[in-house]
């Protein structure tokens, strides 16, 4: 398929309008223990306006795929290949403007935008990104809170650094964001401490420090997952009138299932450190093609599933992050396992035939175009 | 064969040896007849476990001479009975009293007030708040634990031979190569292999850990294991399985499971009767289906509407509880939930509702407008958005482990 070609030589053919656009991103950490391949060439585009979902389990490498963009990977991790595309706005100025005052040109792209992967993480043109035009917002809202700063000044400190100089303007902006995320009487929270708050608001008064600078891009990293249900619809609901008041593009990494369902528009699904699959949400849920999503899906327990049937499994667990599983990733598990190939072959990401575009990483879908891909791509090793 | 393989082969219950497959179609365990059926609703058994009353207050101390101003009252007069061979859950939001109450129960708090008794096969009855130590010495094996977080609950310097057989050396069952027998038993049981006996627990991924917590817990033969979280911590693709390995042991060996968990699609799953839990207190109890299809009590119905269903094309409108869980320490007066409830009226904020029966199918919820509130219960996703199983196979669920 020229589609394939394109896809991979030629960012955004499929996604004009994509915020950010990752290109066979690779992240390798070398360990006294061994190197783990983290990230092992993922691709994936953040269309803007919209929410895409991240989903995988532990090890799969989506939260090191959110710290790649904010080139906040620890150490001794490193990206080694590929590259992170930022478009700030559909106007070409826009990465000029932050690239001329810092002199990082190297950085520019074709489609003038920046290309974070080239980027060094303490470059001031990766410290003007991160937090203003990319903010991030993590799982435990009282380990990234400072515990010994209130809420307040701690969101202060972000405006201060970012926008203003003026500090009452900052301290009033910081209390206006905290009543833009819905707490109930603002001006009091932002002179508590992190402590003297609930585990809910505490998250929200995270999303407000995020939102603070008006970034374009919202990383969410599984910002749900320690929170009890009436906590996360709360925070769920938040999100969906981020995305429609303000059009807030969102990348929300998570691993439930019912969360991506409720606020994703696209989805991607990792698996040890691949992407392999991604498309809209109807179709993750409703046709999902890889084996590994439709175990995953068949595998979560559901309220008014049939009663006391068991529940179908994925056999065996994730490998551990030393291990290296030659071929498809995921054959060790695969109930559609096909001998002689799945073991051998890493799969390309063939673009499945429909009417939205739907992309999976599988030697079951990819007989003629996996000849035509891999005369073009090389094969993945 | 073990002391207590024979017993149960005298008791025409399947020993663990006529196979290990822990998978749905492998094991040999039918629900037992003998024992009565495994169905929904089973008020009318024999209870195991009779919870009365039950309070557990932390004190909070302050001033200089440290003397106590106040208590967190975590479990504040909690009534549950559990029937033999049901799974009766506990859910609710953190800092509800879940898990105390589950800790409580087996003394690992002490109470503060209430009673427990549990019906032990030998001794009868036994109140378990009054016990002496020699007595609980004779009713701990009966009654286990299976802890939330894997990584936590082994001791990461024995090995798991060791982490398994230490009850049964405590309790003096079996030793020698006849512990060592055992341990393998167990370990097959739990779908891990008896060469794994000499690893340490680091060597073993969360999913597998947890099949160790699981084979120590029932390695003296327990009649009630009190599962705290036992899947909370794990992976999607894992917890499936733990999740059918606990099934598959409980119709294996007639256990009682009380299990404690924030999770409602795995709740709704695994029990039989379901208690829900609001700052200390049980507000509504039930057969799983009735009370997550016709919620009685207003928390209960903003608990199911709150839970994300794996359907985009049902996409719920979230219309979030407002405010926050009310400290323990300073719970509001009358109904602790009126600062939430949507239905709040005068007589809510003045008046405690009692736990009280609704119909005659063993149903209680503690709202002063049960009957006249028409509560939703939960939305149940769209069987399409489950792909189908035609190209799955059934396979034992078994973790391999590699024997590198």
């Amino acid at each position: 398929m020229t589609d394939m070609k394109q896809d991979i030589i030629e960012p955004l053919s499929d996604n004009a309008d994509a915020i950010v656009s990752v290109r066979d991103l690779r992240v390798e950490f070398q360990t006294p223990v061994g190197l783990v391949r983290a990230l092992n060439g993922v691709s994936f585009d953040v269309p803007r306006g919209k929410v895409i979902g991240i989903v995988g389990e532990s090890g799969c490498g989506k939260s090191v795929t959110a710290r790649a963009i904010m080139q906040i990977i620890e150490r001794p991790g490193k990206i080694t290949e590929g590259s992170i595309e930022f478009n700030r706005q559909s106007e070409e100025e826009a990465a000029a403007e932050i690239l001329s005052d810092t002199g990082d040109t190297q950085a520019a792209t074709r489609s003038g935008g920046i290309d974070i992967a080239r980027l060094d993480p303490n470059s001031p043109t990766m410290r003007k990104i991160r937090g203003a035009e990319i903010a991030m917002i993590f799982q435990e809202p009282m380990t990234s809170l400072n515990p010994v700063y209130t809420v307040g000044s701690q969101i202060q400190e972000a405006i201060l650094l970012h926008q203003t100089d003026d500090k009452n303007q900052a301290w009033d902006q910081s209390v206006d964001m905290l009543r833009q995320v819905g707490m109930p009487n603002p001006e009091r929270i932002a002179k508590s401490y992190p402590h003297e708050l609930s585990g809910g608001m505490r998250q929200r008064a995270m999303i407000a420090m995020a939102l603070s600078c008006h970034p374009s891009l919202l990383i969410a990293d599984e910002p749900t997952t320690a929170l009890d249900v009436t906590t996360e619809a709360q925070i769920l609901a938040l999100m969906r009138q981020l995305k429609s008041d303000i059009g807030m593009s969102i990348m929300f990494i998570t691993h439930s299932m019912g969360v991506v369902a409720q606020l994703c528009d696209e989805v991607i699904v990792m698996y040890l450190g691949r992407v392999v699959e991604r498309a809209s949400v109807d179709e993750i849920f409703y046709n999902p093609k890889h084996p590994y999503t439709r175990s995953l899906l068949r595998s979560i327990p559901r309220i008014g599933a049939e009663e006391h049937a068991p529940l179908e499994v994925i056999k065996g667990s994730i490998p551990d992050p030393y291990q290296k599983v030659p071929g498809c990733t995921f054959h060790p598990r695969c109930p559609d396992y096909m001998e002689g190939i799945c073991e051998t072959v890493v799969p390309v990401e063939t673009v499945l035939a429909g009417p939205t575009r739907h992309t999976v990483r599988c030697h079951l879908y990819n007989e003629a175009d996996a000849v035509a891909a891999a005369a073009t791509v090389g094969s993945e090793a | 064969m073990t002391d207590t393989m024979a017993r149960r082969a005298a008791d025409g219950q399947p020993t663990p040896d006529s196979g290990n497959g822990a998978g749905p179609e492998g094991s040999p365990a039918q629900r037992d007849s003998s024992d009565g059926s495994f169905g929904r609703g089973a008020d009318d058994r024999e209870p195991i476990l009779e919870v009365r009353g039950l309070q557990k207050h932390f004190p909070i101390k302050g001033g200089i001479l440290r003397r106590q101003i106040g208590a967190v009252k975590a479990v504040d007069g909690v009534d549950l009975t559990v029937h033999r061979g049901e799974t009766l859950a506990i859910v609710g939001e953190s800092g509800c009293g879940k898990s105390t109450t589950g800790r409580t129960i087996l003394r690992l708090e002490e109470p503060t007030g209430g009673e427990v008794v549990f019906h032990h096969p030998e001794l009868g009855a036994v109140d378990v708040v009054n016990a002496d130590r020699r007595t609980m010495h004779e009713l701990r094996p009966r009654m286990q634990i299976i802890f939330q977080d894997p990584f936590a609950s082994l001791d990461s310097r024995m090995t798991v031979g060791r982490v398994i057989s230490e009850p049964l050396v405590i309790n003096k069952v079996v030793q020698g190569q006849a512990l060592r027998d055992r341990v393998a038993e167990l370990l097959t049981m739990v779908g891990l292999r008896p060469e794994h006996a000499s690893r340490y627990p680091h060597a073993f991924s969360g999913g597998q850990r947890q099949r160790i917590g699981i084979a120590r817990a029932i390695a003296l033969d327990p009649d009630l294991i009190i599962c705290d979280e036992p899947v909370s911590a794990l992976d999607v693709s894992v917890q499936a399985q733990v999740i059918n390995l606990l099934e598959d042991l409980q119709r294996r060996f007639g256990l009682t499971y009380v299990f404690i968990s924030h999770d409602l699609s795995v709740v709704e799953h695994i029990a039989n009767r379901v208690a829900v839990m609001y700052v200390g207190r049980v507000v509504e109890i039930g057969s799983t289906k009735e009370l997550f299809y016709n919620p009685q009590h207003p928390y209960t119905e903003a608990l199911l509407k709150a839970v994300p269903q794996p359907d985009p094309r049902n996409r719920m409108e979230i219309v979030p509880l407002t405010g926050d869980v009310p400290s323990p320490a300073n719970p509001p007066s009358g109904c602790y939930f009126h600062t939430r409830c949507p239905y709040a009226q005068a007589v809510c904020s003045e008046e405690t509702p009692p736990l009280r029966p609704i119909g005659d199918s063993g149903r209680m919820a503690a709202c002063h407008f049960s009957e006249k509130l028409d509560l939703k219960g939960a939305v149940v996703a769209s069987r399409e958005a489950v792909p189908a199983s035609a190209t799955a196979t059934t396979e034992p669920d078994a973790e391999r482990v590699e024997t590198s």
